[in-house]
């Protein structure tokens, strides 16, 4: 599995993908992570947040996985405090295969093929026998527009609609989303941030700030709720490889698409909430029901 | 369902025959009947009392399993809860989804091929193999063959030592 | 997540050295190639052509020789087989199991929809399955929860390990139509129909839920007690009194034989997005539900 990965690498990338900080830093924190000595007196809002994550239904045998919290509001990063991550939905087992299947089926299940071939049949003429059967010496036919003739109909080609949809089950595409969660975080892809509010609208702003902290060419911004703050959306409206995507809407395809993901605290807890909920979901009434409406 | 679309139900109530078996007929938008003028339906007495909404509650399912009690005893029927000791381990035998000791006992090919599965492995799986089949020669006095899946934390013991194991399983306390 | 931590963050530890994953280095593992059925004339597509489509085979077709519902005649002993009724099992451990692991909650009344909605137990409505039959092979021993249950059938050792511990159990027949929303009340109510009244058994079943000995619901109350103290000196145990139980209107709730939910009558409609109960305000309408 992962020599496919070195075997099929073409995009080389601009840079290798070193720890964005010394691995030693993390060791080096002898005191509880979150006092107050970690937060730099700058930031006001680190003061007025609560970093100690409650981890739900954590089995005794694993340990949470970290990140730092970060701010949007410098374009240097400032790392407010660290994070305790879910170890099931940030620390699960990296199955490219199922993070294939998720990409295929997300690719493919919306496809439509509308292209047509006409048979003998939708042609027009082809209903007068060319030539009579006897006599003539040459082949026997019925029809020109049979598919031995030039310009006649195509006997076997693509019918229209042709729909690839399928579904592909439930629990794969669960697996699909913690997957992917916790290969961008092992890979440094993964930021954690206070919130999406930036000081100005202008777009140079967040390309500068993207630019410093050597995030990838395209970053996909993840909040929880589907309306943004007004300066994020105005400056990254013109720009095509930044993104701004609620929390419902997360998916493989645009994770892997965005070489690197951005969520708000906000978002990361509705996140690893509606999976933690699947994953220990109890298996109770129909199999149809769960595509219904949840009304309590 | 909203209250718009209450009444055309009541009105059908008493035709409905009691071998009528269709169920979740009427479950979708265009799997409903359309309904007619509110006027044309029987009158109804809409109730908010919070006792009698307590009985729906009721009815509804959880949405996750529940999470274990809060107990270091052996519960009447069996179960046990995860004894903080066992972390000690060099291995861990993790819980199933439904907090339940994760070792199967598999049988197929009519009874004639017997397997005892213990997944949900973490730690030094080798170790585990070693101490089980250590445990299961004192008890049965035969060797039975193990199969390792690192991978997936994962052993396949030959044979049907159930017991054996469940009995190491409990010692350990995971 | 059946896999081995170490193996997983070993795994993770390996990415962080590795290109970053993307929509252009994925793979699936490698799949067996599906092997096509055998055969010259009889193989693949079954002499149908690769190119022709939508033409499925009858449905129990076996390529040419008499299908195997076919090569038998009618056999009489399956001729009523849909009215064989089947009440899946629950046996004393598994209850037990059940309220240790808090799926159930003793300080109400347990019913069909509430071991329904467990997550544990399964029935199948479309296979004449019933309700849930408590038996006493395991766990009869182990039992020792005080609760107030409604099962379908019940086995005699099944109704004295229940009562022995100072509960109360009932045996209730629920037709197929309240099966259906009674093993699933949350999707029933989301068809806004209106909660249907209780059939009586049939006809093969009425003595069995007329009988105080099987703590039927339509048994005649007095005799159901006599029948307690009956099954406490058979099988050797004091019958506690559940009248100086501090649980006593909880064990004492029974369901009227046209109720389907406790606190629920039949007729009303239960709205869940206007947390609502619409009752019928006919006469005639209440007077078919009330009797």
């Amino acid at each position: 599995m992962m020599q496919n990965i070195s075997k099929l690498f073409r995009n080389c990338g601009h840079r290798f993908l070193l720890p964005k900080f010394p691995m030693s830093t993390l060791e080096s924190i002898e005191s509880n992570p979150l006092d107050s000595e970690l937060v730099p007196p700058s930031s006001s809002l680190a003061k007025s947040l609560n970093f100690k994550r409650k981890l739900e239904s954590m089995p005794p045998n694993m340990e949470p996985k970290q990140a730092w919290l970060e701010n949007l509001n410098t374009t240097d990063e400032e790392k407010i405090s660290i994070l305790e991550l879910h170890p099931q939905v940030f620390g699960s087992m990296p199955r490219i295969d199922v993070i294939h299947k998720n990409v295929r089926w997300q690719t493919f299940y919306g496809r439509m093929d509308l292209h047509q071939a006409a048979s003998r049949a939708e042609l027009p003429g082809g209903g007068r026998k060319p030539w009579p059967q006897k006599g003539l010496g040459r082949a026997r036919h019925g029809s020109n527009r049979s598919p031995l003739f030039y310009n006649g109909g195509k006997s076997h080609g693509p019918r229209a609609p042709k729909s690839y949809f399928y579904m592909l089950p439930y629990d794969l595409r669960i697996l699909g989303l913690t997957t992917t969660l916790s290969v961008k975080l092992a890979q440094d892809d993964l930021h954690i941030v206070e919130s999406l509010d930036i000081p100005t609208d202008d777009q140079q702003y967040i390309e500068e700030l993207v630019q410093t902290r050597m995030w990838g060419p395209s970053v996909l911004f993840v909040d929880e709720q589907d309306v943004m703050p007004e300066n994020i959306t105005k400056a990254t409206e013109n720009i095509g490889h930044f993104n701004l995507m609620p929390a419902y809407g997360l998916n493989v395809f645009s994770m892997l698409k965005h070489d690197t993901l951005v969520l708000t605290l906000a978002a990361l807890n509705r996140i690893e909430h509606q999976l933690l909920l699947n994953i220990h979901r109890n298996k109770n009434g129909k199999h149809q029901f769960r595509y219904m409406p949840s009304h309590h | 369902m909203s209250l718009q679309v209450l009444g055309r139900t009541l009105a059908y109530a008493a035709r409905r025959s009691a071998l009528s078996v269709q169920p979740a007929r009427n479950a979708s938008y265009l799997g409903s009947t359309v309904v007619d003028p509110l006027k044309k339906y029987p009158d109804v007495e809409v109730s908010r009392d919070p006792a009698e909404w307590r009985f729906v509650e009721r009815l509804l399912p959880m949405k996750t399993v529940p999470a274990p009690r809060s107990t270091t005893e052996t519960l009447p029927s069996g179960w046990r809860p995860t004894n903080p000791k066992s972390l000690n381990e060099p291995y861990f035998i993790g819980r199933s989804r439904n907090h339940q000791p994760s070792v199967y006992l598999k049988i197929k090919e009519r009874g004639f091929q017997k397997f005892t599965i213990v997944k949900f492995i973490t730690g030094d799986i080798w170790r585990l193999k070693e101490d089980l089949s250590k445990r299961i020669e004192e008890r049965l006095g035969l060797k039975h063959g193990i199969h390792v899946n690192e991978m997936y934390g994962k052993l396949v013991i030959t044979g049907d030592v159930y017991n054996v194991v469940m009995e190491f399983y409990d010692e350990k306390g995971f | 997540m059946a896999v081995n931590r170490n193996v997983v963050d070993r795994a993770l530890a390996v990415l962080r050295t590795l290109p970053r994953v993307s929509l252009y280095n994925l793979k699936d593992h490698e799949h067996r190639k599906k092997r096509s059925a055998r055969g010259q004339h009889g193989g693949g597509t079954h002499g149908h052509g690769k190119k022709f489509r939508q033409n499925y085979l009858p449905l129990g077709f076996e390529s040419g020789n008499t299908p195997f519902h076919l090569r038998f005649g009618m056999e009489k002993y399956y001729k009523r087989y849909r009215l064989e009724r089947e009440y899946p099992p629950v046996s004393l451990l598994m209850l037990q199991k059940m309220i240790d692991t808090n799926r159930l909650d003793t300080t109400q009344p347990i019913d069909l929809s509430s071991i329904c909605n467990s997550g544990v137990y399964s029935m199948n409505i479309n296979f004449n399955h019933h309700g849930v039959n408590l038996t006493d092979e395991e766990g009869f021993d182990q039992f020792c929860a005080k609760i107030n249950i409604e099962v379908q059938w019940a086995s005699e050792g099944a109704i004295a390990a229940i009562e022995r511990n100072g509960g109360v159990i009932t045996t209730s027949y629920y037709d197929p139509l309240c099966l259906h929303a009674v093993t699933d009340p949350a999707r029933f109510f989301l068809k806004g129909d209106p909660i249907p009244k209780r059939m009586i058994p049939p006809e093969d079943a009425i003595e069995y839920y007329s009988s105080a000995d099987n703590r039927g619901y339509l048994a005649d109350p007095e005799k159901v007690s006599l029948a307690r103290l009956a099954l406490a000196q058979k099988y050797g145990y004091e019958l506690p009194k559940i009248e100086d139980d501090p649980d006593y209107t909880m064990l004492t709730m029974r369901k009227d034989p046209r109720q389907i939910f406790y606190g629920l009558e039949p007729g009303w409609v239960v709205s869940l997005k206007d947390k609502a109960i619409l009752k019928p305000k006919d006469k005639e309408l209440l007077e078919y539900y009330r009797t």
